[in-house]
């Protein structure tokens, strides 16, 4: 079986992962008490009487097929999720696929540039901390990291609230953008409800130079702080492992020889210890990437930012099951996808791999 | 029996010989100092605090042990430039004799004044509120008697007016801010002549003011007119002058005042003119305490309206019991209150107990499903193995906090379950490792040669397999425990926190909704505990991998 069998064995798995992953979805959300009617009813009808209300019942169950058997449901449901349609929200009434479009863009910006920021900062001081290992630097930065690692994410953000805005004002404390975008005369990208319609980011053509400036550090000015709190949150992971993995092959025979054949220290790190490190940092940071989607619910609750998280949190809140159906049904997948894309690297930049 | 003994005494050994290496590793060091504390604190926080675990006094749900959302009282004290607030006040008790007031005219050290004319008459008496009907948050002992105030004149002096007797107190308020709230008790009680309705003869009303020496005369409660009935004596509702900053209700300042008398005249029209002067504007506390520090007068107004009886001879005695004023100060304690004025610093010390137990169990259950997952999956692979590794993928794949999340908010945030739920899904990672260790300890001669002996598999993954991760257990037990607490941290703050116990997640959470981001004392101790916490857990993990794994050793 060669590198092919070796696909081909990933995607199966990863299929029936998936249908797994839409069972344990089904599962949950099944064994949640109280009746699923109850919660899909449209709005409190005061003074509606009993038989219409239990006509009405018995209308959704029969909308929602609620009284086909239990493995028809399921097999519903599959058919439903696979062709990724998800429905519509019980609170505000949204198609949830709309909804997402709006959300996944802050959330790829906020959690993709933080996964890259903090896998960026951690892997240079993890290569600075081997570089002087045993020494105060490296003391120091692992134990530091250790430690912002340790905070809280929702305190570290109420501290930065605090000295940033509060204190400072330096920062804002919510949204993605300035709030008087949503209503002024901006060329109108935003929605009132803090949200990206999907023409938002293509800024059209012609826009001046001071405009985009302003554009661009609304939002930065709006990204940073919760930015800053999932890279000191995330950051220590990465240098651990770098450190790790380095120390690994930092006494492997090879370095050895190559330090006796006179090669000079950085090229020793970069070139001999990095590059054979630089497998596991790889697909970890491949996996992560995948995890990008599923948002940070507590920094973007703290942040009040409007990604998928805090979108979780709020659906968790008024218990819309459909929404959170949907964004676990879409992080699962995505987490999926990186798994493969992890394994393929893996085979692919491993020349010691040979499968099968 | 003596190679039990041998048996024990070389564990012992083996134990001491692990703890002295263990400090010798400055983290090992750090980290018991600091776990030790943390689990004193947990053990013992009685010793701290003498409040409960939600910061109020045991037993007294209802009482607010100072203002709401006090600052620290040590603020008041520190110079302004290192973040001190001197206008910050502390809690003060106005009334030092509130059951049986001293009268200045009898006992020249006592503090209450009496103002009246010819016809009234101030004295002690033994008549007694009744204890059992007294409020649980009037913080003073019953004392026997109370005061009586008594309006008495002849047939020929009917006045056709209305008297006002003053019973009042001289306070100095010594601090240089007002406070956040007062707390003030009456019980009144009137007896005299009746009308042949049974009706008092001469209506009386009670006024309970607080006043700015020179300034405005604020009512802080009224009674409504007494004018007796069927069963008197009666005891007045014990008014619980309670002013909250949302409810202006009680301050009617003086001019107002003059036409609700006009009002007890039950003129319907004039009580209309009266009613939207009801609700004040502004925070009643703040209208009244102006010039810090000052002299405040507080003191009850005995109105006596005799104009009905011009023929008779009358009588009417106002009994006062219970008189009293305290301030709730905004300042209190080491950490201050929270928003519903309880103590924050016990709820810090007793979060060390959620904390602790939550990271402790959460790591033993987790460690022990990982254990038993990964040495049955490694040792006897086959079907055993590919289903738990899938089951291990399925945890891999589904996000960890959002899923807690929704367990929790589906099955309820007892602690009981947010525990249970950790433990189910923190396994994966652990049982990893310990598979790959079974695996390769598998294929080690001293397996084989157990097995070649006859041992059964029980009995290989036991004794030969078992103690050969045992390092891997103690190391893991330690480094899974700071995911718990600040995952459990997590959940607390957004929301799902156990309703009986107080956590530091729980703290944050209501510090977030009281809106008191700028209260720092409030919002930086329990993260700063959190994280210390996770990271005695943290160096422990640390120290442990240099103890047990001496590999590693080499590396360094």
């Amino acid at each position: 079986m060669g590198l092919r069998g070796f696909i081909f064995r990933r995607l199966i798995y990863s299929v029936i992962l998936i249908l797994l992953v839409i069972v344990v979805n089904f599962t949950i959300f099944k064994a949640m008490p109280g009746d699923p009617a109850a919660y899909l009813m449209p709005e409190f009808q005061i003074g509606m009487r009993e038989e219409e209300r239990t006509a009405q019942e018995a209308k959704l169950r029969e909308v929602w097929g609620l009284n086909d058997s239990l493995p028809i449901q399921l097999a519903k449901y599959v058919r439903n999720l696979v062709t990724f349609n998800f429905g519509t929200a019980i609170v505000d009434k949204r198609q949830v696929s709309d909804v997402m479009r709006e959300k996944i863009p802050y959330t790829i910006l906020l959690l993709g540039g933080s996964t890259l920021v903090s896998i960026t900062v951690g892997v240079l001081l993890g290569i600075l901390a081997i570089q002087r290992r045993g020494g105060t630097f490296d003391t120091f930065s692992v134990l530091g990291s250790l430690i912002t690692g340790a905070l809280p994410t929702f305190w570290m953000g109420m501290v930065f609230l605090f000295i940033f805005f509060t204190t400072l004002g330096w920062f804002p404390n919510a949204g993605a953008f300035p709030r008087e975008w949503a209503g002024g005369n901006w060329p109108q990208p935003f929605s009132l409800a803090y949200s990206l319609q999907p023409s938002a980011l293509s800024i059209q053509l012609g826009i001046m130079l001071p405009d985009l400036l302003n554009l661009v550090g609304g939002f930065v000015r709006h990204l940073f702080l919760p930015l800053t709190t999932l890279v000191l949150f995330n950051f220590g992971g990465w240098l651990l492992l770098t450190r790790a993995t380095m120390i690994e092959t930092i006494t492997e025979d090879y370095v050895l020889t190559a330090r006796a054949k006179g090669v000079g220290e950085t090229a020793i790190l970069l070139r001999h210890a990095l590059k054979n490190a630089s497998l596991p940092i790889i697909t970890s940071a491949a996996l992560s990437f995948g995890f990008v989607l599923s948002g940070a619910i507590i920094t973007e609750t703290v942040y009040t930012y409007p990604g998928v998280g805090g979108w979780t949190f709020f659906a968790i809140g008024v218990r819309d099951i459909i929404v959170l159906m949907a964004i676990f049904y879409v992080i699962s997948i995505c987490v999926i996808i990186a798994n493969i894309i992890a394994d393929l690297l893996y085979g692919v930049l491993d020349p010691r791999i040979k499968i099968g | 029996m003596a190679k039990k003994e041998s048996m024990l005494s070389f564990r012992l050994k083996r134990f001491g010989s692990f703890i002295v290496k263990l400090f010798r590793v400055w983290q090992g060091t750090l980290g018991v100092l600091l776990i030790s504390t943390f689990v004193f604190l947990a053990f013992f926080p009685f010793l701290f605090t003498p409040y409960n675990a939600l910061g109020q006094e045991p037993g007294m749900p209802d009482r607010l042990l100072a203002g709401d959302r006090a600052a620290p009282s040590w603020l008041r004290k520190i110079p302004t430039f290192l973040g001190g607030i001197p206008t910050l006040s502390e809690n003060f008790d106005f009334v030092q004799d509130p059951s049986l007031p001293r009268l200045t005219t009898w006992d020249p050290s006592g503090e209450w004044m009496f103002e009246g004319n010819q016809f009234f008459t101030c004295e002690p008496s033994d008549l007694e509120y009744p204890v059992s009907k007294t409020p649980k948050w009037f913080k003073y002992s019953p004392q026997n008697g109370s005061i009586a105030i008594e309006y008495s004149r002849t047939a020929s002096q009917f006045p056709n007016q209305t008297y006002v007797a003053t019973l009042y107190a001289r306070h100095e308020y010594p601090f240089s801010g007002p406070p956040r709230r007062w707390i003030g008790n009456i019980a009144v009680n009137v007896n005299g002549t009746l009308t042949s309705y049974g009706m008092l003869q001469v209506p009386v009303l009670v006024r309970v003011f607080i006043q700015a020496e020179n300034g405005t005369r604020y009512t802080v409660w009224y009674s409504q007119m007494i004018f007796g009935g069927f069963n008197i004596p009666q005891y007045l509702q014990t008014p619980t002058t309670r002013a909250l900053n949302n409810f202006g209700g009680w301050l009617i300042p003086q001019d107002t005042w003059e036409s609700s008398i006009s009002w007890m005249d039950s003129n319907a029209q004039q009580s209309r003119e009266f009613e939207p002067r009801f609700a004040l504007p502004r925070d009643p506390v703040r209208d009244v305490f102006k010039n810090n520090p000052g002299t405040y007068l507080y003191g009850a107004e005995i109105y006596v309206k005799d104009t009905q009886t011009p023929s008779s001879e009358v009588s009417v005695t106002v009994y006062i019991d219970n008189f009293s004023f305290d301030t709730l100060g905004t300042s209190w304690s080491v950490l201050g209150t929270d928003q519903y004025g309880r103590d924050l610093f016990s709820q810090l010390i007793y979060g060390t107990r959620v904390s602790l137990y939550v990271g402790a169990t959460v790591a033993l259950l987790s460690i022990t499903i990982g254990l038993l997952i990964g040495l049955g999956s490694g040792y006897i692979g086959g079907a055993v193995d590919q289903l738990s590794m899938r089951i291990n993928d399925l945890l891999l794949v589904l996000p960890g906090l959002p899923f807690l999340v929704v367990l929790v908010a589906i099955f309820g945030a007892r602690l009981e379950n947010l525990i249970l739920f950790m433990g189910l899904l923190g396994w994966n990672g652990f049982a990893r490792l310990v598979r790959s260790q079974t695996l390769s300890l598998k294929e080690r001669p001293f397996v084989e040669a157990a097995k070649a002996a006859g041992a059964s598999t029980p009995h290989v993954i036991v004794s030969h397999i078992l103690p050969n991760v045992m390092a891997l257990v103690y190391i893991s037990l330690a480094t899974s425990v700071p995911g718990a607490v600040t995952a459990e941290a997590a959940l607390s703050w957004l929301g799902f926190y156990d309703p009986l116990r107080m956590s530091w997640g729980r703290m944050l959470n209501e510090a977030t909704g009281a809106g008191a981001l700028n209260a720092w004392w409030w919002i930086v101790p329990p993260g700063l505990l959190i994280s210390i916490l996770a990271v005695a857990f943290i160096v422990l993990g640390f120290a442990l991998d240099d103890v047990l794994n001496p590999k590693l050793r080499v590396r360094r």
